[in-house]
Formats: structure tokens, sequence, C-alpha cells
């Protein structure tokens, strides 16, 4: 089944009767009349006031991955996604031509709708220069719709971009745990970049954010970073103890025998479950 | 105590202003559409100036915990530049579709020409057609004949009266509006339009029922503050935090909410970090994260 349908399927499944009617009306305006755009630009504005925008759930392939369930979409977004494809569908503008005026017409739920479906509407990247551009966003909402849970930007953006990326996401206190195939795009210039706003946060006295670990490997550090990070397993936030006992799991070659007396005295006193698996994990693959 | 700017013009105020706003306990506004002190010459200002309401000053206002709504429309002055109203006119739809667009407004009439006959009919339609509230502004010259045609063309073009505010009233014009069911909107200004004391004056004499209050600040001499300070003076006159709360907070987001796009609990509701919300994905579930301070 395609994107197109499973998206329908998925609404028709979880919303209301007139939701359904309301948007299958406008899919069939889009695909039968003369100006598709001026449908679209509506029926995409008013999606949420007649769709709502409750919790839905689908399965979908995303760039010919293997299925996953998406369940952070809300109807309203579904919704978009699929008018969006619809006029794809329909329209006899290139691609990039399209996306580009339906971003610029969109409010910020609309373009934050665009980029969360981005791997469904513009699989092979035609639209690459655009999205990296998206990410210049002030706005949170459509800078997390491009980079939290999507494996568009691991899969197509360059190093420059990527890396750019994460650092933005600790910037704007995002957990990079969610940014997808972060380890797979690892390059020692993020490390040099992480570390270096690790430095300017600790020049204000500022704290700097717990999950930066993810995206550094010690390898490519100053030394004395390795001490930054002990530091960390023992700290007071519990955030900070378990990015690095996470951090730490990329790290193999890395732990000292200090640093593994440190692990394993700290598992004993752990008081959080998360970190404590974390550490158990840590310690097991060691002995393997 | 929380309050409710009914009608502010905030791309001309500072984040200053926001602060103090935040902290006299305004958690939302509406921003009309509005002129922009000189005749804009082509449409593509209004398109830019539309987006802004929607996107920057939407984002610039949650930076303070301010909810920022809008109304969209042609004003009345421009209105008079009749080649370009029709393309703004043409534009406007797209416009009126939007989440946070939660009537069509500022319209009505400013020298009572036929050209602003014309565009506040074709915009009433589009407020049917589009399920919106209206919001419509009278005129700071001929004010009495202005709100009796306002009121005329409101029974012409068929909106339900209470799908209306007629704004800017005063002692004069009050009365004209009181039989006709609309809702009863009046602009508190340092020396222009309205002051607190007339206000909690008018307040005394006609109930609350109806009545709402608006800074209508914007870049000439006006003031924010003034929805809390009609507050505090309502308190002092002998008014009940509940007949406070009923006018400067209830009644304009029920007069609004009638769009389908603001109601009283979203506007009551915690604000929270949603950027922690990503560490569960579940707690995401139709949401897209918002750091709110």
């Amino acid at each position: 089944m395609n994107h197109y349908n499973r998206l329908y399927q998925a609404l028709a499944q979880q919303c209301s009767e007139a939701a359904i009617e309301w948007l299958k009306q406008a899919l069939n305006a889009i695909a039968s009349e003369s100006d598709p755009t001026a449908k679209h630009q509506i029926a995409s504005a008013m999606a949420k006031r007649k769709v709502g925008d409750q919790a839905v759930t689908l399965t979908l392939e995303l760039m010919g991955e293997e299925p996953r369930e998406i369940c952070h979409w809300s109807s309203a977004d579904c919704s978009r996604i699929l008018l969006n494809l619809a006029l794809i569908d329909t329209s006899d503008k290139p691609l990039t031509s399209l996306l580009s005026e339906i971003y610029a017409q969109g409010d910020e739920r609309e373009r934050a709708a665009l980029l969360m479906g981005i791997p469904v509407l513009d699989p092979d990247a035609q639209w690459l220069v655009e999205a990296e551009d998206c990410c210049r966003t002030n706005s949170l909402l459509l800078f997390s719709a491009m980079v939290m849970h999507n494996p568009y930007p691991a899969r197509h953006f360059s190093s420059r971009a990527f890396n750019q990326l994460v650092l933005k996401a600790l910037f704007l206190g995002l957990d990079i745990a969610h940014i997808e195939d972060l380890q797979a795009r690892y390059n020692s210039e993020l490390s040099v970049m992480c570390a270096d706003y690790i430095d300017e946060r600790m020049a204000a006295n500022r704290d700097y954010p717990a999950s930066i670990w993810l995206a550094m490997r010690l390898r490519d550090c100053r030394p004395g970073t390795a001490n930054l990070l002990a530091d960390c397993l023992t700290a007071q936030d519990v955030g900070k103890r378990y990015y690095a006992a996470l951090a730490l799991q990329h790290e193999p070659d890395e732990q000292t025998e200090a640093l593994q007396k440190i692990i394993k005295q700290q598992a004993e006193q752990e008081t959080d479950p998360e970190v404590q698996a974390a550490l158990t994990k840590l310690i097991e693959s060691k002995r393997l | 105590m929380n309050y409710f700017d009914p009608h502010i013009h905030m791309v001309s105020r500072t984040t200053d202003d926001y602060e103090n706003m935040a902290a006299a306990g305004i958690v939302g506004v509406v921003e009309p559409a509005f002129w922009q002190g000189q005749p804009r010459t082509n449409v593509g200002s209004f398109i830019d100036y539309y987006d802004l309401l929607l996107g920057w000053e939407r984002f610039r206002a949650s930076q303070f915990g301010i909810l920022h709504y809008c109304t969209m429309g042609l004003n009345p002055k421009e209105a008079n530049n009749r080649e370009m109203a029709r393309d703004v006119l043409n534009i406007l739809p797209r416009y009126l579709a939007k989440d946070g667009v939660v009537a069509v407004g500022e319209i009505g009439y400013d020298d009572i020409t036929p050209a602003e006959d014309e565009a506040l009919l074709a915009q009433m339609e589009m407020a049917k057609e589009f399920e919106l509230p209206v919001l419509i502004h009278t005129p700071h010259r001929d004010k009495v004949t202005g709100t009796k045609r306002t009121l005329d063309a409101i029974k012409d073009a068929g909106v339900a009266p209470e799908m209306v505010i007629v704004d800017h009233l005063n002692e004069l014009t009050l009365p004209l509006v009181l039989d006709s069911g609309v809702w009863r909107g009046h602009s508190i200004y340092p020396n222009t339009k309205m002051s607190e004391p007339r206000m909690v004056a008018l307040l005394q004499q006609y109930g609350t029922e109806r009545m709402v209050v608006n800074s209508a600040a914007d870049w000439g001499k006006s003031d924010p503050l003034k929805v809390p300070k009609v507050g505090q003076l309502m308190l002092d006159s002998g008014f009940s935090e509940e007949q406070v709360s009923k006018v400067l907070f209830e009644n304009p987001i029920e007069f609004y909410a009638q769009s389908g796009r603001i109601n009283l609990a979203e506007v009551q509701r915690p604000k929270v970090d949603q950027t922690q919300q990503w560490q569960e994905n579940s707690a995401l579930r139709g949401q897209t994260p918002i750091v709110e301070k």
C-alpha cells in the first residue's frame, strides 16, 4: 500500500465521519479542479479546524526503510501531508517548486507538517537545498519537525549541514538522542564543535546540555575531556549521568581502569533505573 | 488576575512591552490587521504583513509566554486604493483559512466612501463563508454617522449580530449599538478615545454583558497596559474579581471563540517546556514542541 493510502486509511480509522467527509471532498477537489493550488491552499489551512489535532498512529515505510510506527503526527499533520501528496500527484509543476510554494504559503504548523512529512513527500531529496535552509529557522517547532524523529537529514544532509543541525539542536535545548542515525553520521568535526561549545558554556559559568556526549568521541577530543565525561557519571543531574553512561557505550576503547572503577562504583549506588540499566549494559559489554 | 487584550498592534511594540504585559497578567492578545501609518503601495506588502502576524509576531509573543492570535482584513483607509484593494481581497481568503486567525478585521469605515462600503460588504461575505466573527472599527471622525452606517451594513450583509464586535465605542456611540445584539468594544487611550475612569463609568451604567475593553496600542502614543489598568480601577470602584474577569478576560475570548480557533481552556492551560516532551516520544503525540516561559 502506498503512503497516500496508508495516511488516508489511518485517518479514516481514527477520525470522525464528518472530518473524513471534509477530507475526501478536499482531496477530490485538488484532484479534479482546474486550479488545484488554490484548492490546496485553503484546504491545508483549514485542515486543523476541520479534521482536529488529535493523536494518530500509523505505520509507514520511510524512504525505503523497514516499516515504522509513527505516533507523533497529529490528525492535522497527517491530513496536511496527505493534501500535499494529492497536490504533488495532480500538479504539472516540478516537485521542488511545489514544495517551496507550499512552504512559503503555509503557517508555522503547515510548514511543520511539510517538514515532518518530507521523507514521504521528497524521498529522493530533490528539495535538499531548501530543506537544509529550513534549519535556519528561529522556530523551535519547525526545527524540531525537521530534526527530531525524522530520517531525512541523516540520509541526505551534507556533513556540514548535519553537524550544524546537531549543534543547533543542542543550542535550542533539544535532546539529540532523538536525532535519527546520529551515530552513523558521526564525524570528528562534530566532536571539535561540541567540545568548543562545552568550553564556551563553561567559560560563561553556564551548564552545557547533557546529551552533547552522544555527538562526541574522546579520541577526537583534547586530553582532559575524558575527565569531564567521567565527572558526569557521578553528577547530581540525572540527565548528565544517563547520557555519560550512554555515550560510553560508543567508546569501548576509552575505558581505562580508573574509568571502569568509577562505572562499577556508580552502578552500585545508582538510584535511577534508566541510568542503572545503561551502566549495567556498559559493564556487561566490557566483560564480553 | 488573568487579562486578555482583544485588540493590540504588537508589531509596533517592543520586547519591554511584552515583558511588562506578561508581568501585569496579560496571557493572550489579538492583533488585528490594520494599516501601517502610511499607505502601502502594492499587494506584496500586505502578504508580508499578514505573514508577519502569523509567523514572527506570534513567535515573539510566545517568547514572553503570551498567546498571540490575529484577525485578517483590509482596513478602510487602504480600501480607497481600489486597484490595490481588489488584489488584497483576492489573497485574503487564504489567510482567513489559517489557524490562529480568529476574526475578519479590522474593517469598517474611515471616510465613509463607496469604496469603503464595497470592501466592508465583500469582507462580511467572506466572514460568513469562513464562519468567522467580524471586528468592525468605527471611524474617528463623524463617529455617530459611521456607527449607524456600520449597523445598517451588518444588517444588509446578513451577518448575525452576535458574530460582530463594534469597536472604539464611547459615551455617544455605545447607546446606539446596545439594542443591536453586537458585542461592544472600547479602546482605552492616553489622550484620545476612552480613558479608564470613563470606561468604568460606562460599565457602571450599562453593566458587563457583551462589554469588551482593549488598549488598541500601536505605534502612536498609546499604552499596552490599559487593560490591566482598567481592571485595577474596576476593583477600586467596587466591581468584584468575577466581574473584572468577565469583562477583561472571558468576554473577549468568548467572542473570538466563535471562530473555533480559540477557547477559554486553551488560554488558561498551564505553560510547559515542550522541549522536555521530546524525551518521551509518547508524550508528544499530536503535538510539536514549544518552549513556554
